[in-house]
């Protein structure tokens, strides 16, 4: 009787202090869900035998001692698709990658820190494929680590299946364990083929800067007044620029004012001299571009007053500008119209509207 | 009285009447066109009821959209530059004896041209059953519709361009055409930068394509050059008279073959137009030109003119000692 006294004495005390110790030990491991996690993949095809290498930014929720180790667990059902051959991989620290979000916590901080290494497992019975991190120094908590895992003797792969896996990462270092599960999806196919035919056809490219022109205040009887707009053009194989007016729609070219009605004409066959005293008249010039262009030598600018004269509708079309090779690059060329009223012109709103023709040699 | 004193000052108060009406302030709504087109020509071998459908790609390379009106018309060539389209006037079109506009028809009147966007024109041409053999042609083209109001003085720039066709009917054509010039722009150069002018007259049924060369020989008859005559391949229509400027240019007196390049010139123009055997009918003249580097011939004059005088000079002194 008293030996089971003492038994009692001895074993209950003892028994609850084992309950109290495991207890406390259960406690002491310390398991929490990453604060942030992604896997950035270069590849996300199913069924791929080779070359997927994983971007991996973590966060985690508690700090870490050095010596820790980062697991990421591909599912149990899937062994040897994703860790294609075992082996070592090659793990490094990253500090950025293109799926960061800019802010948040889903931005790496800093590149994993530690004398990384990395092994690939296909899994058996009752494991699952997993790539091992370890050399892992001291992590601090709410601090995304970034790392790229790419195969070395071990290959990565991808399970056949399209759709989501999933994927857990865990980070453990003693009794401190941060892990979370997450999904991956993988399509089909993760490429898209672009394909274009540049043609064989020729082509031209026109360009007129303004298609207003300004030409502010003529003055009865006083000096010409000039406006400008620039002409652009790229071709494969020549161009050509030709204009005609429309003036009063029946004898001539030229500003035309309908209430009067009076016309400033764009008269002559070849240039337009507004330099005598009282002329009147209307015409334009061009600049030569570089690169070989012509203007012909009534429409060249270079000489105070004259400019060359247009005539009107599409059968009056006159050659302002040509080239029979081919421009590359955008060739231009300043237009500028002149115009001048001699004292019988009456007072109004002159306009005249000039039709550029543009094209490529046939 | 009153009356009088305004008579008699009227044309001093005209003056100002008039410049305060000639200077309104325009009001301008300024905007930029671009328009850009492929093809810039086709050329199409077809049979009489025959039908072709295509397109062609217009492009707007400004910041804004343009909308242009569709012309369907014969065209002609612009100042009897080869290779050139206008489209034919109302009365010249109701006249065009092979204008083929009327067998072209488009899916649009009207086109708008998104900026940096390609636009597609679907066409059809459907030819007569009952037409001649021949080459017909016809054109596709757009005209800006002039935007924006004017007030006051100044002008509007409409934008145009299109495509032209060229249709030909049947198997067989006849190629034939006629020199009419060739020429140089100017007599005398100082420096190698010769144009030389040839005119064509085209007097088959369909167009040419001229192709050949400009040999370029000095007073010894030595070939100094050897230019491609219409490297661009312009063509010309039927019935038509094109021009066609060839250069010259070098920047020494010296051949690429070290020849001297300074003299009296004889450039001779050897021209095929032919597709088929086009060997058999050449058409050729010769055009002559001085290349006179005058400066040069200064400068070495009053360099030997200066020798002798100092040569001259200096004996008189001797004799004199």
């Amino acid at each position: 009787m008293r030996s089971i006294k003492t038994l009692l004495k001895i074993g209950i005390p003892t028994l609850l202090i084992l309950v109290f110790a495991s207890f406390f030990m259960y406690f002491s491991s310390q398991a929490a869900s990453l604060t942030a996690v992604y896997v950035y993949m270069n590849r996300i095809q199913a069924n791929l035998s080779t070359g997927v290498v994983y971007i991996v930014a973590v966060a985690p929720n508690s700090s870490f001692a050095s010596g820790g180790t980062l697991k990421i667990e591909f599912p149990q059902t899937q062994d040897t698709t994703w860790c294609r051959t075992a082996g070592s991989m090659t793990v490094t620290g990253v500090s950025s990658s293109s799926a960061d979000q800019s802010s948040g916590n889903w931005d790496i901080d800093a590149a994993l820190p530690g004398t990384l290494a990395g092994t690939c497992s296909q899994g058996g019975a009752s494991t699952a494929d997993t790539i091992t991190i370890t050399g892992l120094t001291a992590l601090t908590a709410g601090t995304t680590y970034g790392l790229q895992i790419a195969g070395n003797t071990g290959i990565l792969g991808t399970n056949s299946t399209v759709g989501q896996h999933d994927l857990t990462i865990t980070i453990s270092q003693g009794a401190t364990i941060d892990s979370k599960t997450f999904k991956i999806s993988l399509v089909s196919n993760d490429s898209v083929v672009v394909s274009a035919t540049v043609s064989e056809s020729p082509s031209v490219n026109c360009v007129i800067g303004s298609n207003t022109v300004n030409l502010g205040t003529l003055y009865p009887g006083g000096a010409f007044a000039v406006g400008s707009h620039t002409i652009s053009t790229t071709a494969t194989s020549g161009y050509y620029w030709a204009a005609y007016g429309t003036g009063n729609g029946s004898t001539d070219a030229g500003l035309y004012y309908g209430g009067g009605p009076y016309l400033i004409p764009s008269s002559g066959s070849t240039t337009v001299d507004l330099n005598p005293a009282n002329s009147e008249g209307f015409g334009i010039v061009l600049t030569q571009p570089a690169g070989g262009s012509v203007v012909p030598a009534n429409f060249l600018a270079g000489s105070n007053g004259i400019f060359g004269s247009l005539d009107r509708q599409f059968s009056g079309a006159r050659m302002i500008l040509y080239k029979t090779s081919s421009a590359a690059s955008a060739e231009n060329s300043t237009v500028t119209y002149g115009a001048r009223a001699s004292t019988s012109a009456l007072p109004g709103a002159y306009t005249e509207t000039v039709t550029f023709i543009c094209g490529g040699y046939y | 009285m009153i009356l009088k004193i305004l008579k008699e000052y009227n044309r001093i108060l005209l003056l100002p009447v008039i410049i305060l009406c000639l200077s309104v302030i325009p009001t301008f709504a300024q905007g930029s066109l671009s328009i850009g087109v492929s093809p810039t020509f086709k050329t199409l071998k077809m049979q009489p009821g025959e039908t072709y459908s295509d397109e062609i790609v217009f492009w707007n390379l400004s910041q804004e959209a343009d909308t242009y009106d569709v012309y369907i018309r014969g065209f002609r060539q612009v100042e009897n530059q080869p290779g050139t389209a206008i489209i034919l006037t109302d009365e010249e079109e109701a006249e065009a004896l092979y204008s083929a506009s009327k067998w072209i028809s488009v899916e649009k009147k009207v086109l708008t041209l998104e900026p940096s966007k390609n636009t597609k024109l679907k066409y059809t041409i459907n030819v007569p059953t009952d037409v001649t053999n021949g080459e017909f042609n016809a054109q596709i083209f757009l005209i800006s519709q002039t935007k924006g109001e004017l007030e006051g003085t100044g002008a509007f720039a409409n934008l145009a361009a299109g495509t032209p066709f060229l249709i030909q009917i049947g198997d067989e054509f006849v190629e034939n055409a006629e020199l009419l010039r060739f020429t140089t722009d100017k007599k005398t150069y100082e420096r190698i930068n010769v144009d030389f002018f040839t005119q064509l007259k085209n007097l088959g049924d369909t167009h040419i394509t001229p192709a050949g060369e400009i040999v370029v020989e000095n007073i010894f008859k030595q070939e100094v050059a050897r230019i491609p005559f219409n490297r661009n391949k312009q063509s010309l229509l039927r019935d038509n008279i094109g021009n066609y400027t060839d250069n010259w240019s070098q920047s020494g007196y010296l051949s690429p073959s070290k020849i001297l390049t300074v003299g009296p010139m004889k450039a001779k123009l050897l021209v095929t137009y032919r597709s088929f055997q086009p060997g058999f009918a050449v058409l050729s003249s010769e055009a002559t030109f001085w290349i006179i580097p005058w400066k040069i011939i200064i400068a070495i004059l009053v360099i030997l003119l200066t020798g002798i005088i100092a040569v001259i000079s200096k004996k008189k002194l001797q004799r004199k000692k």
